[in-house]
C-alpha cells in the first residue's frame, strides 16, 4: 500500500479559509437560528393548553425564521467567504481549558443549515395536516422544533465539544419522536433500540475528544491552533487511524453503518415526517458530516480512508439487498436510506468529500421526499404499509404519483435529476482515486438501487388497485376499524412535495460538471484534505458516467418486466426471486439475530451475574453492617435502666475517675 | 481565717449535696440538693477570690447565680408538671427511658 502523497502545494494554490470573527451584519445574528427553534420549543411545550392548536403555526413560524436566517447567513458568507467565529458564551473555563460554546460558520455550515431548516420547515408544514387530530398535536411541534435547534447546534459548533451538545440532543429528539406514539409496545421498543445504538456510539466519541485533547490541547476546529490545521503536524499516522476510528465509531452509529445500521429501520415506528427529517434527511448525515468536519484528521491515514471507503460500500450493497425484499414500503425506504448513506460515506472514503456533501445534500430532498409522499399514502390508505396491497393509486393521488416518479428517477440515478450527479460524481471520484473495488460495489449497488426503488414505486403506484373502494381496514395502530377511501392530500401536505420534488429535479444542476458550482463553493473547506491516492484503471469520466446510467437503466428495466409486464395480483408469491436467496434477504442476513445472540444473551449473562453479586455481596455487606449494629445495641440497651439516679451515679463515678487521672497527671 | 476552712466547708457541703442526690427519691429534695452542690461551689470560688484577690473567681459566682436561676425556672415547672401528670414527685416512678 502506498503512503499519502502530500498534495501541500497544490492545496496552497486553492484559496483556504481565513478565521474571522463576525461582528456585524447577519452574521453576528446567526446564534438566533437555533435559539428561535428552542424559544418555539419552550413556548409550545409550556403553553400547550392555551396556544392548542395554534402551536403548529408558532413551531413553524420558528423554523421559518429560522430557515430566513440561514438564507441570510448563506448569501452573506457567499458575497465575503471565510471561516466565521460568532461569540456566544465561555461554556467551561477551568485553569487553561476553555470550551466556548462558540459557533463556527463557514461553507459546510452554511450548507447544512439551509438543508436542515429548509427541509425542517417543509416537514412542519406537511405536519399540519398529518398529524391533525392526534391527541398529543402540539406535543408533535415542540419535539420539531427541540429537533431542529439541537441539529442546528450540531452544525454551528465551533469545537467538537460544541458539536457533540448537539450530537447528544438529536439523539434525544429522535428517541422522543420514535416512541411519539408509545402506547405501542412495539414503538417503545424501537426507540430504545435507536438510543442504546447510539450511545455506543457516543461512547466511542467522547473517547475520540478525550483523546483529541490529549493530542492537541484543544477541541476547536479552526483557527492556528485549531484542530483541522494541525492535523498535519501533530498527528503521526497511527494517531491519526486511533483518532479517526473512534470519531468513525460515533459516525457509523448515527449515520447507521456497518455494524451499527440496526436501530434505522426499526425508527420507522415513528411519525412519518420524523422518517423524513430525522431518519432520512438530516439527524443521519450527522456522521458525514463529522467525518467531512474533521476531514483533515481521517486522510492522515491512508488505511483508514480505505476501511471507511469499505464499510460505506458494505453497508450501501448489503442494505440495497435488504430492500429487494421489504414489503413494507416505509421499511424499503429506511434501508434504501442506509444504503445511501453508505454512498455518503464511500465519498468520504475515497476522498471526496464534497461529493459525499453533494449527496447529502439531493439526499434530503429525493428521500424527504420520498418519506413524505409514503406518508401521503399511508394517510389516504388508513396507515396502510404493505405495498401488496397497494397499486394503482396514480389514479386517485395524482400529486403524489407525479411527486414520487421524480424522487424515484432521482434516486435511481436517472439523468438529469438530482441524484444522477451526487451518486455519480462518488463513483467518479472513487475510480479516478484508485478505489476500484469500491467503486465496483457502488456500481453494482446502484444498479440495485434502481431496481429496489422501481420496485416499490410500480406496485405503489402503476397497475391495478390490489384494494377495495370502501373496504374494511384495521388500523395497525389499534384505532379501530375504517373504511378504505383513498384520495389525495390536503394542500399543506401536497405543497411540500412539490417543494421537493422541484429540489430533486432541480438540484444535481448546482453541480453539473464534476467540479462545479457546489464543488468550488465547498473547495475552501476541503482543500486542506486534497490527497493524492492511488493509480487509476484506464477508464475516463465520459465511459464511467454511461456505466452509471446503464447501471440504473438495466435495473428500471429489471423491475419494469418484473412487476409491471408480469402480472402480480398473486400478491408476494408473485417474486421473482425465490428460495434461499429470498428468505435471507427477507430475514435481513439475521443480523437482529445475530445481534440478540451476541449481545443480548451474553449481556444478559453477564447481567444475572451481577445481580446477584449485587444482591448477594453488595447486599450483604449493607445488611451484615444493620445486623451488627443492631445486636450491640440488644446488648448495649441493657445499660439504660430508665432509673435517673442510677444515671447520676454513673455521672458522679465517671466524673471521680476522671478527676483522679487529671490530678495523677498533675501529681 | 485560713481558706482550707473554707475549702472544707464546701467539700462538706458538696458531699451532702451529692448523698442527697444519689440517694433521696423526692424530686423537690433533689432539686435542693443540686443547689447545695452549685452553692459549695459558689463558696469556694468566692473564698479562692478573697484568698488570692482574683477577680475571675467572683465574676463566676455572679455567673453560678444566673445559671441557677434559670434553672430554677426551668426545673420547678418541670416538677409541677411531673406531678399534675403523674400524682407523685418519685423520680424512681417513671422508668419510662428504660432501654
Amino acid at each position: 500500500m502506498s503512503t499519502i502523497l502530500l498534495a501541500a502545494q497544490a492545496a496552497e494554490s486553492v484559496h483556504l479559509n481565513e478565521v474571522l470573527v463576525a461582528e456585524s451584519g447577519v452574521l453576528a445574528l446567526a446564534w438566533l437560528i437555533p435559539l428561535l427553534p428552542l424559544l418555539g420549543f419552550a413556548l409550545v411545550l409550556l403553553l400547550r393548553s392555551t396556544l392548542k392548536e395554534t402551536a403548529a403555526y408558532v413551531a413553524i413560524a420558528m423554523s421559518t425564521a429560522s430557515f430566513l436566517l440561514s438564507v441570510g447567513v448563506f448569501l452573506a458568507l457567499r458575497a465575503e467567504p471565510g471561516a466565521y467565529l460568532v461569540d456566544v458564551f465561555d461554556w467551561i473555563d477551568v485553569g487553561g481549558f476553555t470550551v466556548s460554546l462558540d459557533f463556527l460558520i463557514d461553507q459546510l455550515t452554511a450548507t447544512l443549515l439551509l438543508v436542515v431548516t429548509g427541509v425542517g420547515t417543509l416537514v412542519h408544514v406537511y405536519s399540519l395536516g398529518y398529524m391533525y387530530g392526534d391527541e398529543r398535536y402540539e406535543r408533535f411541534f415542540a419535539y420539531l422544533n427541540l429537533f431542529l435547534f439541537s441539529m442546528l447546534m450540531l452544525v454551528l459548533g465551533s469545537n467538537l465539544l460544541g458539536l457533540f451538545l448537539g450530537w447528544e440532543l438529536v439523539g434525544l429528539s429522535s428517541y422522543l419522536l420514535i416512541g411519539f406514539w408509545f402506547e405501542d409496545m412495539h414503538n417503545a421498543v424501537a426507540a430504545k433500540k435507536a438510543f442504546i445504538t447510539n450511545r455506543i456510539g457516543d461512547v466511542s466519541f467522547m473517547v475520540a475528544m478525550f483523546y483529541a485533547f490529549q493530542k492537541f490541547g484543544t477541541l476547536d476546529f479552526v483557527g492556528e491552533n485549531g484542530i483541522l490545521e494541525r492535523a498535519h503536524t501533530v498527528l503521526s499516522s497511527d494517531q491519526a487511524f486511533i483518532l479517526g476510528i473512534l470519531l468513525l465509531g460515533g459516525a457509523v452509529a448515527k449515520s447507521a453503518q456497518i455494524p451499527l445500521y440496526v436501530w434505522l429501520p426499526d425508527a420507522m415506528a415513528g411519525p412519518t415526517p420524523v422518517s423524513a427529517l430525522i431518519h432520512a434527511a438530516t439527524m443521519v448525515t450527522a456522521g458525514v458530516y463529522l467525518t467531512v468536519r474533521m476531514a483533515p484528521v481521517l486522510v492522515e491515514s491512508l488505511d483508514l480512508m480505505v476501511l471507511i471507503s469499505w464499510i460505506g460500500a458494505g453497508t450501501a450493497l448489503m442494505a440495497a439487498l435488504i430492500a429487494l425484499r421489504q414489503d413494507d414500503y416505509k421499511k424499503i425506504l429506511a434501508y434504501s436510506t442506509v444504503s445511501q448513506l453508505g454512498y455518503m460515506f464511500i465519498g468520504v472514503g475515497t476522498g471526496g468529500f464534497s461529493e459525499g456533501i453533494f449527496h447529502l445534500f439531493t439526499h434530503a430532498f429525493f428521500k424527504g421526499l420520498l418519506f413524505l409522499a409514503a406518508g401521503s399514502v399511508m394517510h389516504a390508505f388508513a396507515n396502510r404499509t404493505d405495498i401488496w396491497r397497494m397499486g394503482g393509486v396514480r389514479k386517485v393521488m395524482p400529486i403524489t404519483f407525479a411527486t414520487s416518479a421524480i424522487a424515484w428517477l432521482a434516486i435511481s440515478g436517472v439523468f438529469p435529476f438530482a441524484g444522477f450527479f451526487s451518486k455519480d460524481q462518488i463513483l467518479t471520484t472513487a475510480y479516478e482515486h484508485g478505489f476500484t473495488g469500491v467503486w465496483a460495489v457502488g456500481l453494482a449497488t446502484a444498479m440495485i438501487t434502481a431496481f429496489y426503488m422501481s420496485r416499490w414505486f410500480f406496485l405503489i403506484f402503476l397497475g391495478e388497485p390490489r384494494w377495495t373502494e370502501g373496504e374494511t381496514v384495521v388500523d395497525p395502530h389499534g384505532h379501530g376499524e375504517t373504511t378504505l377511501h383513498p384520495h389525495e392530500s390536503e394542500s399543506t401536505m401536497t405543497f411540500p412535495l412539490i417543494v421537493l420534488a422541484v429540489m430533486s429535479a432541480g438540484a444535481g444542476l448546482l453541480n453539473f460538471t464534476h467540479h462545479g458550482l457546489f464543488y468550488t463553493w465547498l473547495e475552501p473547506v476541503t482543500a486542506l484534505s486534497q490527497r493524492e491516492y492511488f493509480e487509476h484503471g484506464p477508464l475516463t469520466e465520459p465511459a464511467l458516467i454511461a456505466l452509471s446510467l446503464v447501471a440504473a437503466g438495466l435495473g428500471i428495466l429489471g423491475a419494469f418486466f418484473a412487476y409491471v409486464r408480469r402480472d402480480v395480483s398473486a400478491g408476494r408469491g408473485a417474486e421473482v426471486i425465490s428460495g434461499l436467496p429470498a428468505e435471507l434477504l427477507e430475514r435481513k442476513f439475521f443480523v437482529d439475530e445475530l445481534y440478540e445472540t451476541i449481545f443480548v444473551r451474553f449481556g444478559g449473562v453477564v447481567a444475572d451475574g451481577a445481580a446477584w453479586f449485587d444482591r448477594t455481596v453488595i447486599d450483604g455487606i449493607v445488611n451484615g453492617a444493620g445486623a451488627s449494629a443492631r445486636g450491640v445495641g440488644s446488648v448495649a440497651r441493657r445499660a439504660q435502666t430508665g432509673v435517673t439516679r442510677s444515671y447520676v451515679g454513673s455521672m458522679i463515678v465517671g466524673a471521680v475517675v476522671v478527676l483522679a487521672i487529671l490530678l495523677a497527671q498533675v501529681v | 481565717m485560713p481558706i482550707g476552712y473554707y475549702f472544707v466547708i464546701a467539700a462538706l457541703m458538696f458531699c451532702t449535696g451529692l448523698t442527697g442526690v444519689l440517694l433521696r427519691r423526692n424530686a423537690i429534695v433533689l432539686f435542693m440538693c443540686v443547689e447545695l452542690m452549685l452553692n459549695s461551689v459558689n463558696l469556694t470560688f468566692a473564698a479562692a477570690a478573697r484568698q488570692w484577690g482574683g477577680a475571675d473567681g467572683q465574676v463566676f459566682v455572679f455567673f453560678v447565680i444566673v445559671v441557677a436561676a434559670a434553672e430554677v425556672v426551668v426545673g420547678l415547672a418541670l416538677i409541677v408538671n411531673m406531678f399534675f401528670r403523674r400524682g407523685t414527685l418519685d423520680v424512681d416512678a417513671p422508668q419510662l427511658l428504660r432501654g
